[in-house]
């Protein structure tokens, strides 16, 4: 009994934390529409700040000083990101901003470690709050409980200047229609700045916090930004009550998970997660979103099919591939294998985010469960090659068939994060469930039939069937159940009135895109041998995101043109540059700065027009 | 001429909207914009208030060219904006939905406060309190103007203020509508109730297609019936 009261109090400290990050990216959101993804990486500096300012100013003020300053510096940080960065890119499509939170995290990841190293670090305690006080028999640490103390103070505070201050008010009314809150006169560019400059004030204040309790590391933002997205999804994105319920019940979740049910702790939470949203789609105290208003004048551009040019220029393409093995040599091969694979991949993800509508914070579990749909036959049933080809991405097209319903039921935002739950449970699930998985270890030993060992053989395996996915997915996109996804995606309600059962129609479509990415996952199983659970980390995930971005969303070509560049790039760069993180991170962030639209969408925008010539001044329409 | 609209044309992506609008305004006078469904009336008004992002034309208000300028910069310089759907701000009380709108008074424009809004307004001053989300139809149109005005703009533009409101508040509406005129405010009003326009309006301009096809007094309209014949019966 005592020691679970001394349990549920450690919940409520790490609550308290996980509050305040959550709280800041829950605002950061409802008002910008920013999923910061840089949101982790920013309480990380926080707490390397804090650090370091408590061990140079001397105690017992260089604790106490180190806590609130070092949030001020991050949130200024945060506030130039915020100008010279995202400020460029609001009027971008949706998810581009994502995109460059993902390169800032990547470049933070790297520059902590140049800083400071890659050891852990030990912060000071807390210098009057040493010691332990008895609770129940107990001996529990006296700064728990400030950190206990700080949620509650935080969500007051949060409350007053929300309710009490016209800064706040206007907050909330941007939360609901930023649009009108400009036709009002409102100047939207500082209100953004500040809001995100507090929101990244409570982030980095949450990992100050942290310094007594825990040890410094460099992947502390990947290990709290999972949980805090989970937090704010359950308690309903742009609701700081809500934040706060779910941060106890998550916080708590994982404080009793571990000893309830050891062997699915991993997994608890973000089952939770997918009841959450299943039953109540927009989290606990969340509202249904007013179906996000499309800000005038934003119109998608439609998928065009390829004109002569386009084709010969695929087909050069193809055949030029098909004669890479005679000329080049094998480190080329594979790597050119690498890069079919991740363009399948992409254009899998493609299919779901870019014509389906929906985005995927998840998609390397299909690509994963095909690679260990065959990496278990070949173990336990010791099937072929030929056969784990055809049988591997089985597993994830039943995969995307269980999780697709759930999926479907949801949209936006939410629908992304419940991708990232059932991914996060695929992954827990190979990775707890050593008997049959192997756990961390992976499982060794998937190669190629004997006939198929030389990688110039299997070269033409994964050519033709990466080429034969690619255009099978086109095919998907310009066949008439295309024309019913893309309608789907563009208006519910039109499409349901013309007689398209959306859900049936989005939920095959999940489906067909979980195949191929599993069909990827199943060929990169044999060429590398060996599965791990790092195929179905967030990271995978978020490469295949990188890619169609940054390949252009609104064009078919797209992701592939992003996977190849991006996945060379990072293969390359791994091999060449020790900081590679950070240039690839300042890339990504100058990438979609510079061209908000991706690679080939550019093309299309800019350059295909002049090569073409003017066209005129395109059709008319009626409002 | 307060406001003064030449060559406006509009696109939405590729999509051409709005041709060669041109259409002014007096001080103090009351313009109304007629036209269907689809006419291109709301493309207008989001096209001078700065919310179409890809526009050309030359916008001159108050003597001063406001094309390209963002929203909120032609706002504070007292063009307000009263938006077709009711856009408040459902989670706000009517109190902090008037608070939104606030700007700083502005010198030779009635400088209104929530006290003179709610005279306006009766119906708002009991609901003070009330989140916008639970009010009438009418009452939450009344609320966008009395939220638009306190921004002490000199000109306002209304999209469709009398659309699916019953007629006892359309009544209402025009009576609020002509004290707003008779305090020195000009409007300009996007209507397809000709009937409603012409209570209040002392010129009008009928667009259809994204293009003006009339412009003169309503008289000039009367004389010549075949012009609201081909544009405006429905």
């Amino acid at each position: 009994m005592d020691f679970l009261v001394a349990q549920f109090l450690n919940g409520l400290a790490s609550a308290s934390s996980l509050f305040l990050v959550a709280s800041g990216l829950s605002i950061i959101f409802g008002v910008t529409r920013i999923v910061n993804f840089a949101h982790g990486a920013f309480y990380m500096l926080g707490a390397y700040i804090a650090y370091t300012l408590a061990t140079t100013i001397p105690q017992p003020f260089g604790f106490w000083l180190a806590l609130p300053l070092s949030a001020l510096v991050v949130a200024a940080i945060g506030a130039v990101v915020e100008m010279t960065v995202l400020r460029r890119i609001y009027a971008a499509p949706e998810l581009f901003q994502l995109l460059a939170t993902f390169g800032i995290t990547l470049m933070v990841e790297d520059l902590v470690v140049m800083i400071w190293g890659p050891e852990d670090l030990l912060g000071p305690r807390a210098p009057g709050l040493e010691g332990a006080i008895p609770i129940m028999g107990q001996l529990f640490p006296t700064y728990d409980l400030l950190v206990i103390a700080m949620g509650p103070l935080v969500l007051l505070g949060l409350w007053l200047l929300f309710h009490r201050t016209r800064w706040g008010v206007l907050v909330r009314a941007a939360t609901q229609d930023r649009t009108m809150v400009a036709a009002l006169g409102v100047n939207q560019k500082w209100l953004f700045t500040s809001v995100f400059t507090l929101g990244i004030f409570l982030a980095a204040l949450g990992g100050a916090l942290q310094i007594p309790r825990e040890a410094v590391h460099h992947a502390l933002d990947l290990q709290i930004i999972v949980e805090v997205f989970v937090i704010v999804v359950v308690g309903g994105l742009g609701n700081v009550l809500g934040a706060f319920l779910a941060a106890v019940l998550i916080a708590e979740l994982n404080a009793f998970g571990i000893l309830l049910f050891p062997k699915i702790s991993l997994v608890l939470m973000f089952l939770v997660m997918a009841v959450v949203l299943v039953v109540r789609p927009w989290g606990l105290l969340g509202k249904p979103d007013a179906e996000a208003r499309a800000s005038i004048g934003q119109a998608i551009e439609p998928l065009r099919r390829m004109g002569p040019v386009s084709l010969a220029v695929s087909g050069l393409l193809v055949a030029a591939l098909a004669a890479l093995p005679l000329v080049a040599g094998p480190y080329l091969v594979i790597v050119t294998m690498e890069l079919l694979i991740f363009a399948l991949f992409a254009a899998s993800l493609h299919l779901m985010m870019g014509v389906g509508g929906m985005v995927s914070f998840g998609h390397a579990a299909y690509f994963g469960l095909g690679a260990y749909g065959a990496a278990l036959l070949v173990r336990f049933l010791g099937v072929p090659m030929e056969l784990g080809i055809l049988l591997g991405p089985l597993l994830a097209l039943a995969g995307a068939i269980l999780f697709g319903w759930f999926i479907v039921r949801l949209s936006g935002v939410y629908l992304a994060m419940l991708t990232l739950a059932f991914a996060q449970i695929v992954w827990s699930i190979i990775f707890q469930w050593y008997d049959v998985t192997g756990g961390d270890n992976g499982i060794l030993g998937i190669w190629p039939a004997r006939w198929a060992s030389d990688p110039k053989v299997y070269y033409y395996i994964v050519l033709v069937l990466c080429v034969a996915g690619l255009v099978a997915i086109r095919r998907v996109i310009f066949s008439p159940f295309g024309y019913a996804v893309r309608a789907c995606r563009d208006s519910t309600t039109r499409a349901e009135a013309i007689g398209l059962d959306r859900r049936r129609v989005q939920w095959m479509c999940f489906a067909l895109a979980g195949a191929f990415a599993g069909v990827g996952g199943t060929l990169y199983a044999y060429l590398k041998g060996s599965v791990f659970p790092d195929v179905i980390s967030i990271a995978t995930s978020v490469d295949g995101l990188v890619m169609v971005l940054l390949g252009g969303i609104q064009t078919v070509a797209g992701p592939i043109v992003g996977a190849v560049a991006y996945k060379a790039l990072s293969i390359y760069m791994t091999s060449q540059v020790e900081y590679w993180q950070l240039i690839l991170g300042g890339l990504i962030v100058v990438l979609v700065v510079a061209f908000p639209e991706g690679i080939a969408g550019f093309w299309q925008a800019r350059v295909a027009p002049r090569l073409r010539a003017a066209t005129g001044r395109g059709w008319e329409a009626r409002s | 001429m307060m406001l003064e609209v030449r060559d406006l044309n509009a696109w939405y992506g590729r999509a051409h909207i709005l041709f060669d609008v041109t259409l002014g305004v007096e001080r103090g006078t009351v313009v109304a914009l007629l036209g269907r469904n689809g006419a291109g009336k709301t493309t207008t008004f989001a096209s001078l208030i700065g919310l179409v992002p890809s526009v050309t034309g030359a916008v001159t208000f108050d003597g001063e060219p406001i094309q390209g300028r963002p929203a909120h910069e032609i706002v504070r310089r007292g063009l307000g904006y009263v938006p077709e759907d009711r856009r408040i701000f459902t989670g706000l009380t009517v109190e902090e939905n008037l608070m939104v709108g606030a700007q700083p008074p502005r010198p030779g424009v009635p400088h209104w406060t929530p006290e003179m809004l709610y005279e306006l307004f009766p119906n708002l001053a009991e609901l003070r309190k009330r989140q916008g989300g639970h009010m009438s139809g009418g009452e939450q149109q009344m609320l966008t103007i009395a939220r638009t005005l306190m921004g002490n703009p000199s000109l306002v533009l209304l999209d469709e203020p009398s659309e699916g409101l019953a007629p006892r508040i359309v009544e209402q509406m025009a009576q609020a509508l002509i004290e707003m005129k008779r305090q020195g405010l000009t409007l300009i009003l996007s209507e397809q109730n000709l009937h409603f326009a012409r209570l209040i309006s002392d010129r009008a301009t009928i667009i259809e297609g994204g293009r003006v096809r009339f412009a003169g007094t309503f008289a000039d309209l009367d004389a010549n019936p075949e012009i609201s014949a081909q544009h405006l019966a429905v």
